[in-house]
């Protein structure tokens, strides 16, 4: 057994998590219970974190089937005994937690097509998309499942991870452009039938504000992300100082500790932070893509790309939203956000990456 | 077709994910030049706008200034009262709502209406409204808030708050003096933009003339507020940007003319009677005292909230007690008017003072009969007669020699029909019927020469108010000076300086001092030679006085015997108003005094004991004799 760490992996990701649980004490401070219980999700999180490393990854290459279903029936649960919150039924409630199934589903989504796709050989010129059909239909089927919570943002989310897993194998050309052309086609047709007025209202909002000083939105919408916006603003380059942060600790910015905590973060430690922040991201997602080359199999390829794509997507959609550049989506900033499912779910991905890379260099040494 | 082998298709991914990372590092630059724009070139601007959600001013109220009267007596003060509220989303959730409020209960006493009422609200408190404090006892001394703070510190969502109450301390006596105060309402916000909601602003009397000065400033406290607005201890907020603290200014302390011990002669005088008294000093103008019957008390109306029977009681009485009979309501002159015809008669050269009429009980001109309130008739009466027994004929004779067009003229100059421009709110113009308004409001009507004698005797369509009386009395008294009456001597600042407010003359009318003698020696037999209509009813314990009684219809007699004898309340309102005027000492005149009693009947036996009541009081100083 090698009991090696990869500490190219280990190093931005404690950091991310120790600015966010400083972040969070700093959000929470007003209710401290919450902050412990954040920090036992880390806690567990580093042990599922260690627990997939030391065991041989195809045991959990075998699993994603398995997971994949169960993650089905969880969603569907959701729909049927899910518990509301803000006019969403994302949550069951399991007693001692609230568990989320639509993170546990971009865990799974990327672990099916990976598992998939790795069973499937390519041919020289690519999958033809009848070949990758049946993976899009259960992608779109964990799509609709979100959808209907309903939470858009997620849904999309996935639908994109999954897009770009799928993109990075092989693909007929001639196929890929003409999907394109389809997508273009379809944008329309989903504005007029699948998004809810508040979603639109919601984008049209956004989309205005990148021009206009006074966007025409509903109070309610308008005011989340005018406050998020102030928070960012108002920490200047040095920062107000750690719980110093009037926005965050007079709670001007509702959700200010889940989806809304880089306003907090920003607020108080300014732009030097931010792009501490950022680097530490990029600083990540560079050593997880750098890792493709050395890896044994397809199956490891796949869930390193979607893995970075989830945590990128995430990160770029989550700053865009609180810096008012993107309508408000349920989308957590990865490592940050207060809520164990998330944790969990970046920890069973990041896991297996690190499983990946500590047993392709003990083969390869 | 060939079959890609693992490490191709590694390879492929590898390739891609070239593609993906400079995806991520063009999208890493993007979000650091967006957090760069917010965060340094914009953010100065966001920091402002933090500070606007967190911070909130607090206006600290000033005290009001207080009214003073001459003799140092306070008329108008301010004192601290408390009142307890309650926050009801820090007061009970929905289990603890009935054990709390019965908590509140005990400790306050309230009544069981009270209770149910409150038991009430909080189930139809919701949301925003549960962040609102409700007031739950108003108006509570300082001995009673610190012997409750200790019982309610036990109570959680209670607050004690202090504000300034305004306190008369006379209350109905000096009423129409300092007027009251109240909230401020929606009409009163055009006059003072800058007033908070909860500031009190004077309504009537100096409390509204003099607002500007009684009013003081806002100081002002800065507060953390969070999301919902409820303040944050400051030492829970490390912030060092709250702006200092400034002080509230006590508004300037008005010092009035008002002889106290005068203002209590004329509550008593009048008693409740409806009524008014005023005294005036002829020289300058200012206002010793200034009496209005019914009173009110205005205690009762400078409250937060007035009761609302409090002042229906008010409002909705025929003797309109909120009213001020002496500057906004306006009588027949009656009598007391004759000393402008006789004035304009000798000024015009029209008649001398031997020039006699011969008065019969009547006089029958044209188609009608004019008849002097003395049936037996005066005989030859000559102007000193004329007036001393107030002889109707003679002025309708004199009327009828002067022709309308001079008397109204000469009646002008003495301001009548015109404000007198005192520093007190709304004061009525009363009416002087020139040419013009009588065309203008009885159109179609030609002027008779009856109209002008009704003018002569006071009647007809000239109205006074109490004031103007005094002023035309005052000239005669003063050497034709038309004064400006002014309540207000000096106002003093919060450091005590002391600023006069200057008698201002607005007219010297240009009279020969032979014929002012003349009417002042007319005055003089009215109080002091057997025969004068008041003689009878003067006092002579105290140096002489000249005077004129004056006693009005207030309707017609036609009219009058119209009205049911069984209706006894309008029967009694449509009796004869009773004026007096009096000049105060005759040999050297400094006041004027002024009494009118509503339906009194007689001025010389219901309004001249008023007046002397006065003029005695002011001659002993106040102290009693």
């Amino acid at each position: 057994m090698n009991r090696r760490l990869d500490l190219t992996i280990i190093f931005p990701v404690t950091a991310l998590l120790t600015l966010g649980l400083v972040t969070l004490s700093s959000a929470l401070s007003y209710n401290p219970q919450k902050f412990y219980v954040q920090v036992i999700w880390v806690l567990c999180a580093a042990a599922v974190f260690l627990v997939i490393t030391y065991r041989s990854y195809r045991f959990w290459e075998n699993l994603s089937i398995p997971l994949y279903f169960s993650t089905l029936i969880l969603l569907f649960l959701v729909l049927v005994i899910g518990k509301k919150a803000g006019g969403s039924y994302r949550w069951l409630d399991l007693g001692f937690m609230n568990l989320q199934p639509s993170e546990l589903a971009k865990v799974a989504v990327i672990l099916f097509i990976a598992y998939r796709l790795n069973q499937k050989p390519t041919l020289q010129d690519g999958y033809k998309l009848r070949d990758i059909a049946p993976e899009v239909v259960a992608v779109v089927l964990v799509m609709f499942l979100i959808y209907v919570e309903p939470d858009l943002g997620t849904s999309i989310l996935i639908g994109a991870v999954s897009f770009i897993t799928i993109f990075s194998t092989k693909i007929n050309r001639r196929q890929s452009i003409a999907l394109v052309v389809v997508i273009i086609v379809a944008m329309p047709i989903l504005w007029k039938f699948v998004f809810a007025d508040y979603q639109k209202r919601r984008i049209a909002a956004v989309v205005t504000m990148l021009w206009s000083d006074s966007p025409d939105m509903t109070r309610a919408d308008r005011y989340q992300t005018t406050q998020s916006v102030i928070a960012v603003g108002a920490g200047r380059v040095g920062g107000k100082g750690y719980r110093t942060g009037t926005q965050n600790i007079l709670r001007f910015i509702p959700e200010h500790h889940t989806d809304f905590i880089f306003s907090v973060y920003a607020e108080e430690f300014g732009f030097i932070g931010c792009l501490l922040l950022l680097a530490l991201y990029f600083l990540l997602l560079y050593r997880l893509l750098s890792l493709i080359p050395i890896v044994r199999d397809k199956f490891m390829a796949l869930v390193v790309v979607g893995t970075a794509a989830l945590i990128w997507l995430q990160v770029v959609i989550n700053i865009s939203m609180v810096t008012g550049m993107l309508p408000v989506v349920g989308i957590p900033l990865p490592f940050f956000s207060y809520g164990g499912s998330a944790l969990i779910a970046h920890a069973i991905l990041l896991g297996l990456v690190h499983n990946f890379s500590v047993h392709s260099r003990y083969r390869a040494g | 077709m060939r079959i890609l082998n693992q490490q191709e298709e590694i390879r492929n991914i590898a390739a891609k994910s070239r593609i993906i990372l400079a995806a991520v590092f063009l999208s890493t630059v993007f979000l650091a030049a967006r957090l760069a724009y917010l965060q340094i070139y914009r953010g100065e601007e966001f920091l402002e706008k933090s500070k606007r959600n967190y911070l909130l001013r607090e206006k600290v109220f000033p005290p009001r200034g207080d009214i003073i009267s001459s003799d140092g007596v306070i008329l108008a003060t301010t004192i601290p009262k408390f009142r307890i509220q309650i926050l009801p989303a820090l007061f009970a959730d929905e289990e603890t709502v009935e054990e709390n409020i019965l908590r509140l209960a005990s400790v306050l006493s309230l009544s069981d209406a009270q209770v149910s009422e409150l038991s009430e609200y909080f189930t139809t408190c919701k949301g925003i409204c549960r962040h609102s404090p409700i007031i739950i006892k108003d108006e509570i001394s300082k001995q009673e808030m610190l012997r409750l703070a200790i019982y309610l510190a036990d109570i959680p969502g209670t607050i004690i708050s202090s504000f300034y109450r305004r306190f008369y301390p006379r209350g109905v006596t000096d009423a129409h003096v300092t007027g009251y105060v109240s909230r401020v309402a929606k009409e009163d916000v055009g006059r003072n933009p800058d007033y908070d909601a909860e500031s009190f602003v004077g309504k009537t009397g100096i409390e509204r003339s003099w607002e500007k000065e009684l009013h003081g400033r806002y100081g002002e406290m800065w507060h953390v507020i969070d999301y919902v607005g409820r303040r944050i201890e400051i030492s829970r907020m490390p912030t060092d940007d709250l702006p200092p603290p400034a002080p509230a200014h006590k508004g300037n302390t008005i010092e009035t003319g008002i002889l106290s011990y005068l203002q209590e002669e004329a509550a008593v005088g009048l008693g409740d009677r409806p009524g008014a008294a005023v005294v005036m000093n002829i020289h300058t103008g200012e206002i010793l005292a200034l009496y209005s019957s019914p009173s009110y008390d205005p205690n009762l109306l400078a409250r937060r909230r007035i009761p609302s029977n409090i002042w229906r009681e008010y409002s909705e009485s025929v003797l309109r007690p909120l009213t001020n009979k002496v500057t906004q309501e306006s009588f027949f002159p009656g009598s007391t008017f004759k000393v402008i015809p006789a004035l304009a008669g000798l000024e015009y050269r029209v008649i001398t003072p031997g020039t006699s009429f011969l008065c019969t009980g009547c006089l029958l001109f044209e188609t009608e009969t004019k008849c002097c309130w003395n049936k037996w008739g005066h005989g030859y009466t000559t102007l000193y007669r004329g007036i001393k027994e107030s002889c109707d004929v003679y002025f309708y004779v004199l009327s009828e020699r002067l022709g309308h067009r001079r008397l109204t003229e000469f009646a002008r100059v003495f301001n009548v029909g015109r404000q007198t421009g005192v520093d007190l709110p709304v004061e009525e113009d009363g009416i002087l019927p020139t040419v013009e308004w009588f065309t203008q409001n009885h159109p179609g009507q030609r002027m008779n020469p009856g109209y002008t004698m009704n003018l002569a005797i006071g009647q007809g369509d000239v109205r006074m108010t109490p004031l103007q009386i005094a002023v035309v009395y005052a000239a005669i008294a003063n050497g034709g000076r038309i004064v400006r009456p002014h309540i207000v001597t000096a106002v003093i600042d919060d450091k005590g300086v002391r600023r006069a407010i200057e008698p201002e003359t607005l007219r010297i009318l240009d009279i020969s001092e032979k014929n002012r003698r003349e009417i002042l020696r007319s005055l003089w037999g009215v109080v002091n030679e057997a025969g004068g209509t008041a003689f009878a009813y003067a006092d002579h314990t105290i140096p002489l006085a000249a005077g004129k009684t004056g006693t009005s219809q207030v309707i017609s007699k036609e009219e009058r015997r119209r009205i049911d004898i069984l209706d006894e309340d309008r029967y009694a309102m449509t009796t004869d108003d009773a004026l007096f005027v009096a000049l105060f000492p005759y040999s050297q005149p400094r006041i004027v005094v002024v009494a009118v009693v509503q339906s009194g009947a007689r001025g010389g036996e219901v309004a001249a004991p008023i007046a002397y009541r006065l003029l005695k009081a002011y001659y002993y100083g106040g102290r009693r004799e």
